[in-house]
């Protein structure tokens, strides 16, 4: 099913620009899209022909497999099943407070004010931005605005959402809470479509991606697929994400293996297993207690030393077998090629709309982490990080958790997640994605949190 | 860049339901400016003077800074009312050769007319200092005032601020280049920016247009209003307190 499809699609503006010509896009329903190409290759052009803002020179643009009309009832309907959020939060915010603005776009639906009550607090929750109902929007940062903005899209309760250049203008912190909160609007299944110059993020988040050069489309594909064709990219004033480009460098003397890496994560396995024996013989570590052999050790930095410890430690990246008898104070050999298996548990917690965080008391998660003893702890979305803070805990992964998860599993370190409502099947999908890929078995378990 | 608007998310009334100081505020403004005793408007200037700064807790020297500009002219009219109005004889000023001869029809005149002037700013000023503008959009609506003209000055409001943010980081660009060195700059700079501004204006409602358009706008503003009603008792409590003043001007001498 596809939930937005353009056919033969041109589009000429008032001034004589030629913007769209002749373009045919299909974008599956529930899919993660990201529309890459320089600047003025119509992208914005695009975006706004998709909730009917522009209306096509020839050519149809087709919703949920219907032609669009744009006569104004259809015109309600189509604005309410896609939503735009736009670049600069200043173009769309211009209520006095963020409540009111977030109201807007239900009203113009003409719901109960009962019910746009109910859809403002949770697209404000949602977006981590409750408490703010009734500050102008001039009082908030950049970052914020955009939150906000999205709750006003997101409180029409959209099938489809598009996103004009999400990241531009946050910082990186924020960045990686946009990537989240657009995950998770994907896991309860609307599709999500974003135009970026960002090419490493479209590079590990997309499921498809089009380009699109003076107002064609020049290609379509997968990441990887897209990625492997350096011409391309060039071609279309692009760059190669980091991870692939250093990829291609070690490829190239004979370092790893072939398969495009999307990650920095993909990149470390493709050089490990390329390099076949893990060879850390020759490394050694301070011993911080006395060590018998076959005891755990816990390796990490510390004021610039390597140590090695029997418990965990902050700053401690890998667990490995002590090989030998080693006193306090002496150095400890470490062996990498033995580390043992690190676990991942994602444990689902209620969402916003089962009732938030009150939903799951700080006990039960106490006990989940007591019985099972994760090195190292990650919350996805907003309900699950206010859960974990609930606990008078800190998460240790914030972003990119599933990455950081496997990577410490593949250091011999445990990793519970909690994972907001669908965010935990798509925790799931994620690691047996990353597992196909690399060619691994990072076992993972789903843990009920809603006890 | 610090507005006064700053202090009515912060102030120590921020609780008391914003309709409520909007008609405290307007109701004596009112009755202070067609007081005809002039101790009212002085009661009235204390009152606002200590709800503003005591109960509010507005910091005392921004205040002083607000009320400073109104009561400098306050007291040029007073000298100018008290020595060129009326005409019974009052009291002489000496100055070399020059006598200045105060009237005592003057004076009282002048007494009143400063003093309607100071309440009235006191009352605008507890206004634009405690009370928010949404607070004040929501009253308009419930007076049912035109939707044009609200929805219109909602927007003005929070255009304001951006054209504002505009025009400044504009002025930063210009003087990082030297726009602003000498006179003649200044001007060039100034009317360039002036220009600039209208044209971005112009281009930023278009794109607004777009934005709203795309979340459902057909041509009226519909946003979430706070509509929890003033309590009863605060009601009799204002209008007593209005009453009060009202009285005030009937039993005292003019």
């Amino acid at each position: 099913m596809h939930a937005l499809e353009t056919v033969d699609v041109d589009f000429r503006y008032p001034n004589g620009a030629h913007a769209l010509q002749g373009v045919n896009i299909k974008i599956r329903t529930s899919s993660k899209i990201a529309i890459l190409g320089p600047n003025g290759a119509g992208k914005s052009t695009l975006l706004y022909l998709f909730n009917a803002t522009l209306r096509p020179t020839s050519g149809t643009v087709r919703l949920n497999g219907a032609p669009m009309k744009y006569d104004s009832s259809s015109l309600r309907s189509i604005r309410q099943k896609v939503g735009v959020v736009f670049q600069n939060p200043d173009e769309q915010l211009f209520a006095p407070t963020v409540k009111q603005d977030v109201s807007f776009g239900p009203l113009n639906l003409r719901l109960s004010v009962e019910e746009v009550e109910k859809r403002v607090s949770e697209s404000l929750d949602l977006v981590g931005m409750s408490g703010f109902e009734n500050l102008p929007p001039h009082n908030l940062s950049t970052g914020e605005k955009k939150k906000v903005a999205i709750a006003g899209v997101l409180a029409m309760e959209p099938e489809i959402m598009v996103f004009d250049e999400p990241l531009s203008g946050l910082d990186p912190k924020g960045q990686a809470d946009l990537t989240e909160l657009l995950d998770q609007l994907n896991a309860d299944g609307k599709t999500i479509i974003v135009t970026t110059h960002r090419m490493d993020f479209a590079a590990e988040w997309a499921d498809e991606i089009w380009i699109l050069k003076n107002g064609k489309v020049t290609k379509k594909g997968v990441p990887n697929e897209i990625f492997s064709d350096m011409s391309l990219i060039h071609g279309a004033n692009l760059q190669v994400p980091m991870p692939i480009q250093t990829h291609n460098e070690l490829y190239l003397r004979g370092f790893c293996n072939k398969q495009v890496p999307l990650s920095v994560l993909e990149l470390v396995e493709s050089v490990i297993e390329y390099s076949g024996e893990n060879d850390y013989t020759g490394h050694y570590a301070l011993a911080k207690e006395d060590f018998a052999p076959l005891d755990d050790c816990f390796i990490g930095f510390e004021n610039g030393v390597l140590v090695a410890s029997r418990d965990d430690f902050k700053n401690c990246f890998a667990r490995c077998r002590c090989t030998g008898q080693v006193h306090k104070g002496k150095e400890i050999p470490i062996d990498l090629s033995d580390v043992p298996e690190g676990k991942v548990w994602i444990v689902r917690t209620p969402g916003a709309a089962d009732g938030g965080a009150e939903m799951m008391p700080a006990t039960v998660v106490r006990g989940l982490i007591d019985s099972r003893k994760p090195n190292r702890i990650g919350a996805m979305g907003t309900v699950a990080k206010s859960i974990v803070k609930n606990t008078g805990l800190n998460y240790d992964f914030g972003s990119e958790v599933v990455n950081s998860a496997v990577s410490a599993s593949r250091r011999g370190l445990s990793t519970m997640i909690f994972a907001t409502g669908k965010m935990a099947d798509l925790a799931a999908k994620r690691i047996a994605y990353l597992n196909q890929r690399m060619g691994e078995e990072i076992s993972f378990q789903m843990v009920d949190g809603e006890l | 860049m610090q507005f006064l608007e700053q202090f009515t998310l912060t102030n120590k009334l921020n609780g008391v339901s914003g309709k409520l100081k909007t008609l405290f505020a307007v109701l004596t403004l009112l009755v202070c400016s067609f007081s005809t005793a002039y101790i009212v408007p002085l009661l009235v200037f204390c009152i606002m003077f200590a709800v503003t700064v005591v109960v509010a807790g507005i910091p005392l020297r921004f205040y002083a800074k607000l009320v400073l500009a109104p009561a400098g002219f306050g007291l040029v009219t007073f000298v100018l009312m008290m020595f060129f109005f009326g005409k019974e004889p009052f009291f002489s000023v000496h100055a070399g050769n020059l006598t200045l001869t105060a009237t005592k029809d003057g004076f009282d005149m002048a007494l009143i007319s400063v003093g309607r002037m100071l309440g009235s700013v006191s009352c605008l000023l507890f206004l634009a200092l405690t009370t928010p503008m949404a607070d004040i959009f929501a009253l308009l609506k419930k007076l049912k005032l035109p939707d044009v003209f609200i929805d219109l000055s909602m927007l003005i409001y929070r255009y304001i601020f951006i054209m504002v943010q505009e025009a400044l980081r504009m002025e930063y660009a210009q003087k990082m280049r030297l726009g602003y060195s000498d006179v003649k700059g200044s001007f060039r700079a100034l009317s360039l920016l002036a220009g600039n501004l209208f044209v971005r204006s112009w281009d930023n409602a278009d794109k607004m247009l777009t934005a709203m358009n795309s979340r459902g706008y057909e041509g009226i503003i519909h946003v979430l209003e706070d509509d929890s009603p003033i309590p009863r008792m605060h009601l009799l409590g204002l209008a007593g307190f209005e009453l009060v003043l009202v009285s005030l001007n009937l039993i005292l001498p003019r």
